[in-house]
């Protein structure tokens, strides 16, 4: 944003981040401070929301850092749902059809392709893996889709696939990182967060910036995946559960009615606001922004968050398992949200790690059951937003870390029941949705085996720049000055894949 | 040096470069052994140079000081500027058998290549003996001449043309002649009404392969100078048709300019010509696989991201369609402030068009103050889930350039929209969720630039979609059940 910003922002921000670092004119920043800043933002500007308790449902703040914001140029997108399969599901028993692995099954891998390669634990010369599917071409389209996907084989026709994803990273948590904030290291500001100070939120009630969380474990990179790095921490997701509290530490404690604590939290903000004017640490509007939405959300979360309010036939058509967590359920709140304005919507369903090393991991068990979770829920996900015409303003995003080799991983060499594959980053599977993106479409190409890339590859920072394309932005004009240089998503890297646009 | 020794110099220069001339065949292969001293030939040549304006330098000054008797000196260095400069002819000559050179230009750089040693040999012959003052100017002139033409085309050989005008004073560029810039090659001023094969494939067709497909030059029996003609040719069997219309791969006019240089049907044929530029076959690739024939439009073609980009840098400005073609000002801040704090949620859809989102929580909404003045702005109104009756759909006429409707789960039953027909820019409908029946097929079908209607859980009859899907085939009509 560094360059399209409008003035007085920028000049806010950057009036912030001076006070932030040194809090320099501390002693007298009630003074010069105030001055400047009401000069430069101008008498209309601030009285504009100045009407009405914040803590209202639907009113904001000028200050407030959730403001809808214009982007660099309209928008495709309005909203993004990005169903995250962690532990990186093999795209060889699902959408990258090769009938040559299936002949070549049992065969010892030849060295040439092996040399100059590390994988994450095979070792030695591996024999290569045959498909654990069957497959068949759907809709009109004709996309390759394995029996594991039965419903989501009659919805090809409405998206386009890319099959030749690559990554840099073949480890779990710095791949998740690399996926989420254009660097397999701590630190950076994950794709939701940036979406949210780029654009602001549409509903000042809820959170923009949604996680939901389903499977046995957390991602393997823990909440820094949808933290907001170096982004006032205002634009950090938000994690959401469908069982018990729908937001943790959000219900009064007993004995506190919702006006006393009404009372308390315009109290608190009071004395943060004081803060503020004197050290203008935009910190401090995150946290009375925090205290603000939580008020709110006590109200509105619950309401979106009840997925049992939905007809029943719609609750059959996820398959939700009310009372617990599931992917089923998720998928159902992603379109709630979505409904209501919430601007990023991230999906996380752990357990695609197939390596055989046990029959929760195997592509012949875990694997299986993981598509079963899933297969269902996403299909209806995408037919629910399209005849209610959010698909077209709503990117659906769906994919692993990385991908998995053609090669079978036996990690002990002895007889194993199990099968599975190895991580793999040269080349995956993933598939768009919705806002733009062409229908029915497939880029990108494998060899023979699917182990390497033909043409039209993908790169995450291609993926992250298109994904912020079809939200209105340059991602290279989406910046956040940090340490003396101004960072963004795609690092250094980055290419609109022009080629799925619509 | 005497009259004797300068005349058999002169001869043995003669003979030399003549040798050079007729020896080394344009269209042959440089001898391997030749082909280092050829790479030489950017070093041979300037040496030489230095020498002959030394020589230059000395006359002069000799002239200056009105001495009539050439010395050694500039003798000396006469003769090794002359003989350097056959051994860079040589060089030069074998260079160009390697190939890749615009013929034109590389004629000049030859021709007056070679009038510098035989200048240098006359000169020397010239002091030796005596001549006239006419005489001996001509001869320095003609070297003048010679150094600077030369190497001016030699300049453009390497580094491509008006590189030593390019940066040339405003006073001289008329002298020398522009170069051509990047947002003139193309006339890119209306995309809307120009054609594609008019405006862009036309221009590269003639400066790249006219010249032997042409008019007076059919080689291989093809013409390419006329739409006419381009259609009525007819390939061999064996190959793809000149072109399949939505296919380049398929089509042998885009083969051969992509086939790599070396290759002996690649077109157009080095060294006579240098390949199309990647933006060139970029563009003519465009033209076939967006089937534009010789009628659509810039405009109208589908236009990947890539061609965007090569149209822009020549200088082609943003394609504006529907509404945002339309010359809608900017509002006032203080109008969109106070509506806000009236409780409308509107957001500029971005930070270069003048146009807003309007969200409405209710339909009073519609009766704000000031709302009018921004009406022309607003692109899209959404009313899902709110109390909007019918009757309040005639407050939606003031919004002439909306594109999206947002009417879902509203207590509307359709009555209404009747008001709104022939909405111009109207591209979204969202009636999902309303009690809205057949009776408004009519008013959907009178919307010309309708892309999209969401017809689920409302009363239209599945018979009912099937005549709106008739009436407008290329509309997206969803009612659910798909």
């Amino acid at each position: 944003m560094s360059k399209k910003i409008s003035i007085p922002d920028e000049a806010r921000l950057k009036w912030a981040h001076l006070q932030t670092r040194r809090h320099f004119l501390k002693s007298f920043s009630a003074g010069v401070g105030s001055m400047a800043l009401s000069s430069i933002m101008g008498p209309a500007a601030l009285n504009a929301f100045a009407t009405g308790s914040p803590l209202t449902p639907g009113s904001m703040r000028l200050d407030d850092p959730l403001m809808p914001k214009a982007p660099h140029f309209p928008a495709k997108a309005k909203h993004v749902i990005f169903l995250h399969m962690a532990g990186a599901p093999s795209q060889h028993e699902l959408f990258d059809y090769k009938p040559l692995l299936q002949k070549l099954d049992g065969q010892q891998t030849p060295p040439s392709l092996l040399e100059g390669k590390r994988f994450a634990f095979i070792r030695g010369v591996p024999k290569l893996l045959g498909p654990q599917a069957t497959f068949k071409q759907h809709g009109e389209s004709g996309a390759w889709v394995s029996n594991h996907l039965p419903h989501f084989s009659r919805a090809v026709d409405d998206v386009t696939f890319l099959k030749a994803m690559h990554t840099d990273e073949f480890n779990h948590a710095p791949a998740q990182l690399f996926m989420y904030t254009g660097s397999p290291r701590l630190g950076r500001p994950s794709l939701g967060s940036w979406a949210l100070y780029g654009l602001g939120s549409e509903n000042q009630n809820l959170p923009g910036f949604v996680v939901l969380i389903s499977g046995a474990a957390a991602p393997s990179a823990g909440a820094s995946v949808y933290g907001s790095g170096f982004l006032p921490t205002v634009y950090q997701g938000v994690q959401c559960r469908s069982d018990g509290d729908p937001v943790l530490f959000l219900t009064d404690p007993d004995g506190v009615s919702r006006d006393m604590r009404r009372r308390s939290i315009e109290a608190i903000n009071e004395i943060n606001r004081q803060e503020y004017e004197e050290t203008q640490d935009p910190e401090i509007l995150t946290r009375i922004s925090q205290y603000e939405l939580a008020f709110r959300m006590q109200m509105s979360v619950p309401e979106a968050m009840d997925i049992l309010s939905e007809p029943e036939a719609i609750q059959t058509e996820y398959g939700i398992e009310p009372g617990k967590v599931s992917f089923a359920n998720n998928c159902l709140l992603a379109r709630r949200l979505v409904e209501r304005g919430v601007r990023f919507v991230q999906l996380f369903h752990w357990g695609w790690d197939s390596h055989g090393a046990g029959e929760s991991e195997a592509l012949n068990h875990g694997f299986v059951e993981r598509c079963k979770e899933t297969d269902q829920a996403m299909t209806a996900l995408l037919t629910d937003l399209k005849r209610r015409g959010l698909l077209d303003e709503t990117l659906v995003v769906w994919g692993g870390e990385f991908g998995r080799t053609p090669m079978l991983e036996n990690r002990t060499g002895q007889d194993n029941p199990f099968v599975g594959r190895d991580h793999h980053s040269d080349v995956y599977t993933m598939w768009l949705a919705g806002a733009g993106i062409k229908r029915g479409f497939s880029f990108g190409e494998t060899d023979d085996i699917g182990y390497q890339p033909v043409r039209d590859r993908v790169h995450v920072h291609d993926l992250q720049a298109t994904i912020l394309h079809q939200l209105g932005f340059d991602h290279e004009q989406l910046t956040f000055p940090f340490q003396g240089r101004d960072f963004r998503l795609t690092d250094v890297g980055g290419r609109v894949v022009n080629e799925i646009l619509t | 040096m005497t009259q004797r020794a300068a005349f058999w110099n002169a001869l043995a220069t003669l003979v030399t470069l003549g040798l050079i001339f007729f020896l080394i065949d344009p269209a042959g292969r440089a001898p391997d052994g030749a082909r280092f001293l050829a790479r030489q030939h950017p070093a041979l040549v300037h040496l030489p140079i230095g020498f002959l304006l030394f020589a230059g330098l000395v006359a002069l000054g000799r002239w200056w000081r009105k001495d009539d008797q050439p010395g050694g000196v500039e003798q000396t260095a006469l003769l090794l500027g002359g003989w350097g400069g056959v051994a860079a002819a040589a060089a030069g000559s074998w260079l160009m058998q390697m190939g890749g050179y615009p013929t034109d230009v590389m004629f000049w750089h030859r021709a007056f290549g070679l009038i510098i040693p035989l200048a240098a040999a006359g000169i020397v012959l010239i002091n030796a003996k005596g001549g006239t003052p006419l005489v001996k100017a001509a001869s320095w002139g003609l070297l003048l001449i010679g150094v600077l033409v030369g190497g001016h085309a030699g300049g453009e050989l390497t580094h491509g043309k008006a590189f030593s005008t390019e940066y040339a004073p405003g006073i001289l560029k008329p002298v020398l002649g522009e170069a051509p810039s990047l947002d003139t090659r193309f006339d890119l001023s209306r995309p809307d009404s120009s054609t594609v094969y008019e405006v862009l494939v036309a221009p590269i067709l003639g400066a790249k392969c006219t010249s032997c497909h042409g008019e007076g030059r059919t080689k291989g029996g093809l013409d390419l100078t006329t739409p006419e003609a381009i259609a009525a040719h007819e390939t061999d069997t064996e190959d793809d048709p000149l072109i399949t219309w939505g296919a380049s791969d398929a089509s042998l006019l885009i083969q051969r300019v992509m086939l790599p240089v070396e290759h002996r049907r690649a077109m157009p044929p080095v060294p006579e010509s240098a390949p199309l530029s990647h933006a060139d076959v970029e563009l003519l690739r465009w033209w076939v696989d967006s089937a534009s024939g010789f009628d659509g439009t810039i405009a109208s073609a589908d236009m990947p991201g890539s061609i965007r980009t090569i149209l822009q840098a020549y200088g082609m400005s943003e394609i504006k369609t529907g509404v945002f073609a339309l010359n809608v000002t900017a509002p006032d801040t203080a109008l969109v402030s106070n509506l806000s704090t009236a409780g409308l949620r509107l957001s500029r859809i971005s930070m270069d068009q003048p146009f807003f989102d309007l969200v409405c929580e209710s339909a009073s909404c519609l009766r704000a103050e000031g709302i009018d003045d921004l009406a022309p702005n607003i692109i899209s109104v959404d009313f899902a889930g709110t109390d909007l009756a019918d009757a309040d759909l005639a407050l939606l006429q003031r919004f002439p350039h909306v594109t999206s409707l947002d009417l879902s789960r509203t207590g509307i039953n359709g009555r209404g929209l009747e008001v709104l027909s022939g909405l111009a820019y109207l591209a979204r409908i969202n009636l999902y969720g309303t009690r809205v029946d057949d009776a408004l097929l009519d008013v959907l079908a009178s919307f010309p630039a309708l892309e999209a209607v969401y017809l689920w859980e409302t009363d239209v009859t599945a018979e009912g979609v099937a005549r709106l899907r008739d009436a407008l085939p290329d509309t997206e009509i969803n009612d659910g059940r798909s």
